[in-house]
């Protein structure tokens, strides 16, 4: 629960600095905070960060598809912030520090760590964005 | 076909509107939707965008004609306003609703409209950085060092984005003060640990977005949008570790820090 709060609030603070639109701050930040609790959650379970942020990463482009659809706002001003919390922003790092520390075996570790975080990722944020799509087609159909 | 819609100024307008996506931070494909959409609102026209991170390539076909523009993109940030309000924009214009030129007049709108004031631009940062230092396990001796030093950091870091600095420079000042900071914290306070205070005020430069776009762009094809994003990614990290790196390394060998 505490999680939540921390990544609520940072998550507010991403979008004062990307510049988000006062009216969505507060839902943007909700979804970061769920998207959070959600890659802990499945972290746990099944003991792999990769899979937590896949299904963390997928619970926020859902959420952002919902609300967009709701508020008429593009999906990416509430999937960016989003997903900040889950980005690999230390692995990054990590990768980096160890190689300028000569530790390749360790920066190698953290560089994989990072590229299958970022692919998992994505890939969630591209399935949520596909299942809207084949939403909008079917409701076009039904209209048709 | 009775009258022929103008097509250089459609063009301009098109590149105008992907021009403002780009250097806010969207994503590709939401460019190439953009331009798109723009260009097509005229009866038989034909547009083929080619955008990526440094510039967009937009080619528009009309009957025999074709018409070409190429501009280039030197500055990027993230201003996810200005995205959804071209978004509106383009939606609008392609209903018929607006002219070209009051489509020009509202992109110059939201070009020139103003972020957030500074203040509470560092106040966001600092939330960014006190919070992501507590979930990486930090306590709140970490949260308030992370808070005030990232407060600090996001106002050096507009200073220098206000000039034009390039990124790799930026993020390179940006660390080492950051890592400056987190050791003099220690001297206050011996329970501070560094490398949590560090890693929470880093989040605001470290290229997230960047490499989850990136990945993104490759995923649904994109390569050479994707590479380019890539670059950035590692110009970046290397920045922030090379900063942070001179400090630490710095500290370590003088004052005989551990990290």
């Amino acid at each position: 629960m505490h999680q939540f709060i921390f990544a609520f609030l940072g998550t507010l603070g991403f979008t004062i600095f990307f510049n988000s639109t006062k009216n969505i701050m507060l839902i943007t930040s909700i979804v970061g905070g769920l998207g959070w609790s959600i890659n802990l959650l499945f972290a746990n379970l099944t003991n792999s960060s990769v899979i937590g942020v896949f299904f963390g990463a997928f619970l926020v482009g859902i959420l952002g598809e919902i609300a967009a659809r709701i508020l008429k706002y593009p999906v990416t001003t509430f999937v960016i912030p989003g997903i900040i919390t889950m980005v690999p922003g230390a692995g990054c790092y990590y990768t980096i520090l160890y190689i300028t520390k000569s530790e390749y075996n360790t920066a190698a570790f953290y560089g994989l760590e990072t590229v299958l975080i970022s692919i998992s990722i994505a890939t969630g944020i591209i399935l949520s964005a596909y299942i809207g799509k084949i939403y909008n087609r079917l409701k076009q159909n039904r209209n048709d | 076909m009775e009258n022929k819609p103008n097509l250089t100024r459609l063009l301009n307008l098109a590149v105008y509107a992907g021009k403002i996506l780009l250097e806010n931070g969207a994503e590709t494909y939401r460019v190439e939707d953009s331009i798109e959409r723009i260009c097509n609102s005229a009866n038989g026209v034909y547009a083929e965008p080619f955008p990526i991170p440094t510039g967009i390539f937009v080619s528009l076909k009309y009957e025999d004609e074709v018409y070409t523009s190429i501009i280039r993109i030197k500055k990027r940030g993230i201003n996810l306003d200005a995205i959804s309000k071209v978004n509106d924009f383009s939606r609008n214009f392609m209903e018929g609703n607006l002219s070209i030129d009051e489509g020009f007049r509202i992109l110059e709108e939201i070009d020139k409209s103003k972020k957030y004031p500074p203040i509470i631009r560092m106040f966001g940062g600092g939330l960014i950085g006190g919070f992501f230092s507590f979930m990486f396990g930090g306590g709140s001796l970490e949260f308030t060092a992370s808070f005030v030093i990232c407060f600090l950091s996001i106002f050096v870091y507009d200073y220098f984005n206000k000039y034009n600095t390039p990124i790799f420079i930026n993020t390179i000042v940006c660390s080492a003060i950051i890592s400056f900071l987190s050791v003099i914290c220690t001297f206050i306070n011996n329970n501070v640990s560094v490398s949590l205070v560090i890693v929470g005020s880093i989040m605001p430069l470290v290229p997230g977005v960047a490499i989850t776009n990136a990945v993104r762009d490759i995923i649904s094809g994109d390569y050479v949008a994707g590479t380019a994003r890539i670059s950035e990614v590692l110009i970046t990290a290397s920045g922030i570790a090379f900063g942070v790196f001179i400090v630490l390394q710095l500290w370590s060998n003088i004052f005989g820090g551990v990290f």
